[in-house]
């Protein structure tokens, strides 16, 4: 008796399953119910996707968990600029000068009695409602010093091809001189759509050991492009201008005057010693369209660190970095220039990616003792008039940054 | 003797019954087939010959460059300053055999370098720059490879059914990480100005308790690569840091990670247990600490007895990982014999 009812259902489930399947079959593949089909797959289809998409939201969330820290500078905090002109207000430089590195920044001595300046990395920027509070004039000043080195071009915005970088110090010259300085690259920049990007010499110093400006001034250069390419993410040339230069033909783009692939090849110096004396020389099978450096030489073989473009690439970077590293910065190099030379002798992937170019494209230096007017061509590589940059190296053991600077800049060819 | 044998009817008659088919043996038969077709036998015994012999990748139809090539230092010091003993061959020998087998299984290739004391490198600017130049000869001998993994001699794989690309390869996003935050035995600082890490990773490396571990180690075959490789070695800084640089391309490449932004951004970690782990006489001091060392019940990929020559007993820990290997992929078979 106890066999029978187990049986029985046993033959009812059969007939159940079976009834399923026939149930199944008709829905899917009985070919008179099309519509019911259509319907059925539809759904499937629709349920698929939804878990597909769910699935995609869900592994998302766990990407977000692992978010890595977003790139910044020397500042954490950031002021997007709608202009591709960055440049501090050149009329604080003499409340600047007042206030000098002590009261601008915090100034740290350790056990040794070491006094060492250093840059607080989480200040936050001021907003313009809490600068509007501020009536002292010397902490307007201050916050706006402080503010400037977190400025960065707007992401969204038509970046700039080329960016003229320029490094300016305030305690060395007068309100005037700056002016002209900084006006000669706005200027320029304006006319040829270019970005320009201008810091105070001394918001880098307290990141770097030896804090001595006078000194230290040359090496801030390489920290100076580094914080260009990050305030102006999108554009491809950085030129690096130096404070004691004018830019004296502002018809000619940075383009036709060198970057063109034509002119970069008849100013490339092939095969020649990277510094004088040297026995490593310039590859003479360099593609110089793919240089990312690209300095000039100056007659004497020394290279130039007063005006050199650095394209924001692999190597760009990689080189601007590596010059920064305070383990290569703090080495007693005579001069920049020295380590760039260093730099180009020892590691042939540098080299490789490096033009050095007549100094008449981007670095005619003016010599006082030389005429400048065009008929006496003195040399390929003195200032002539005509020529697209003016370089007053020297000036400043001559004493006659300003004048030199006041004279020529009364002579820019517009 | 003559020209002609006579007639004989019988003899005819035992052929005739030997070419009989249906009455022959199998045997017989495929001797037979292989009779009548010596020359495709002869073919097809060469062919099998030559992929047996040196191996179907070796063959230019089936061979395609590997994508991931193992470099294997050996002979470290090359006997120079003491003489190299029987147990230090052995363990060279098994180290060897251990990649080789891991290789061949995977379709990897396997470059086993020499790295013997030369006198070019003994100069006090050039004392560590060996391994670096190794890995750009390297680079340069399979300009297709796409990654390099970098084994000491003292390391075993002790899960050679684990390929790469299982292992490490499609779990790299969970199992590195980028941001020195919660294992940073250096002190390094955590966060440097312009780092972009929206870059991929072209060098996997591991930290022990002491910092950076250059015993195995995973490098892309990339223009950032060999950048870092030029730049890795620098007289100046080498100068600055010789006496304070125990550990010489270790520290060098710790000094540019703490530093340069561009190196920091393509660097990643692997936990030391993944490609790396110790033995417990590694790290000694940390010995509680679990994220170090080697556990056979994890089955942990890769062992390497770091500085077992320093007052440690290489060979015992050779023998002792070997068995373990030969206890873990035990097969079936071969307790026929």
């Amino acid at each position: 008796m106890a066999f029978k009812p187990k049986r029985k259902g046993g033959t009812e489930s059969l007939s159940f399953v079976e009834e399923g399947v026939r149930r199944f079959k008709t829905l899917l593949l009985d070919s008179k119910r099309k519509r019911t089909q259509a319907f059925s797959f539809g759904c499937i289809a629709v349920v698929v996707v939804m878990i597909y998409l769910l699935k995609s939201l869900v592994m998302q969330k766990t990407m977000s968990d692992l978010q890595l820290p977003p790139t910044h500078g020397h500042y954490t905090d950031e002021i997007v600029s709608l202009q591709p002109l960055i440049f501090p207000p050149i009329e604080h430089a003499p409340r600047l000068k007042q206030l000098n590195l002590r009261k601008l920044h915090t100034l740290r001595i350790d056990v040794d009695g070491n006094k060492k300046y250093v840059l607080k990395e989480s200040d936050k920027s001021t907003t313009s409602k809490k600068r509007k509070e501020i009536t002292d004039e010397f902490e307007i000043v201050k916050r706006d010093y402080l503010d400037h080195g977190k400025r960065v071009f707007s992401k969204g915005s038509d970046s700039p091809e080329v960016v003229v970088v320029t490094l300016v110090d305030f305690d060395q010259h007068d309100t005037d001189t700056l002016i002209r300085v900084v006006q000669n690259r706005v200027d320029y920049a304006q006319r040829h759509r270019y970005g320009v990007y201008v810091r105070w010499a001394q918001e880098f110093i307290p990141t770097i050991d030896n804090q001595d400006m006078a000194e230290s001034y040359e090496f801030l250069k390489p920290l100076m492009m580094r914080a260009a390419m990050h305030a102006f993410p999108k554009a491809k040339y950085f030129w690096f201008l130096d404070q004691h230069a004018l830019i004296m033909r502002m018809d000619l783009s940075l383009q036709t005057q060198l970057l063109d692939r034509k002119i970069m090849n008849l100013a490339v110096l092939k095969n020649v010693p990277v510094v004088k004396g040297s026995n490593i020389k310039t590859y003479n099978h360099l593609v110089s369209e793919r240089a990312e450096v690209i300095i000039p030489q100056t007659n004497d073989g020394k290279l130039d660190t007063n005006s050199f473009i650095v394209k924001a690439g692999l190597y760009g970077k990689a080189f601007m970095d590596y010059l920064g590293d305070p383990l290569v910065r703090d080495y007693s190099w005579p001069s920049l220039s020295a380590s760039v030379g260093h730099a180009l002798q020892w590691h042939p992937n540098f080299l490789a990616k490096s033009a050095l170019v007549v100094p008449k494209t981007i670095a005619s230096v003016y010599d006082p003792t030389k005429p400048a007017t065009e008929k006496a061509s003195i040399d390929v590589f003195h200032y002539m008039q005509g020529d697209f940059v003016a370089l007053f190296d020297g000036c400043q053991e001559r004493k006659s940054c300003a004048s030199d600077l006041a004279l020529f800049y009364s002579q820019v060819q517009k | 003797m003559s020209y002609s044998m006579p007639y004989d009817a019988a003899y005819k008659d035992e052929k005739k019954r030997q070419f009989d088919y249906r009455r022959r043996s199998p045997v017989d038969r495929v001797g037979a087939a292989i009779a009548r077709n010596k020359k495709t036998v002869l073919l097809v015994f060469c062919t099998l010959f030559m992929v047996f012999w040196f191996g179907s990748s070796r063959l230019t139809l089936f061979s395609r460059a590997p994508k991931i090539v193992l470099i294997l230092a050996v002979n470290d010091g090359g006997g120079v300053h003491k003489w190299k003993g029987e147990q230090e061959w052995a363990i060279e020998r098994i180290s060897i055999q251990n990649k080789r087998a891991y290789a061949k299984k995977h379709g990897y290739g396997l470059t086993i370098k020499d790295m013997r004391t030369a006198k070019r490198y003994s100069h006090e600017y050039r004392e560590g720059w060996q391994k670096i130049e190794v890995l750009r000869q390297t680079m340069r001998e399979f300009p297709d490879a796409e990654w390099f993994w970098w084994l000491d001699p003292e390391t075993l794989i002790m899960e050679p059914q684990l390929s790469l690309e299982k292992h490490l390869f499609k779990r790299m996003d969970t199992l590195s990480y980028r941001v020195l935050e919660d294992f940073n035995p250096l002190q390094l600082p955590p966060d440097i100005p312009y780092v972009d890490y929206s870059n991929e990773p072209e060098l996997y490396i591991t930290q022990d308790c002491g910092g950076f571990n250059l015993g195995s180690f995973l490098i892309k075959n990339s223009e950032w690569s060999k950048l870092l490789l030029d730049v890795w070695w620098d007289p100046v800084c080498y100068e600055q840091k010789h006496m304070m640089w125990e550990h010489r391309e270790q520290d060098a490449l710790e000094a540019l990670y703490a530093r340069e932004p561009w190196i920091r951004e393509k660097t990643a970690f692997l936990p030391l247990r993944s490609i790396n782990a110790f033995p417990p006489g590694a790290c000694s001091e940390f010995s509680d600490d679990a994220r170090y060392f080697y556990s056979e019940d994890e089955r942990d990929f890769v062992v390497n007895m770091a500085g077992c020559s320093f007052g440690r007993d290489c060979w015992a820990e050779m023998q002792r990982y070997g068995s373990l290997i030969e206890e873990h992929n035990h097969k079936w078979w071969r307790r026929l014999h």
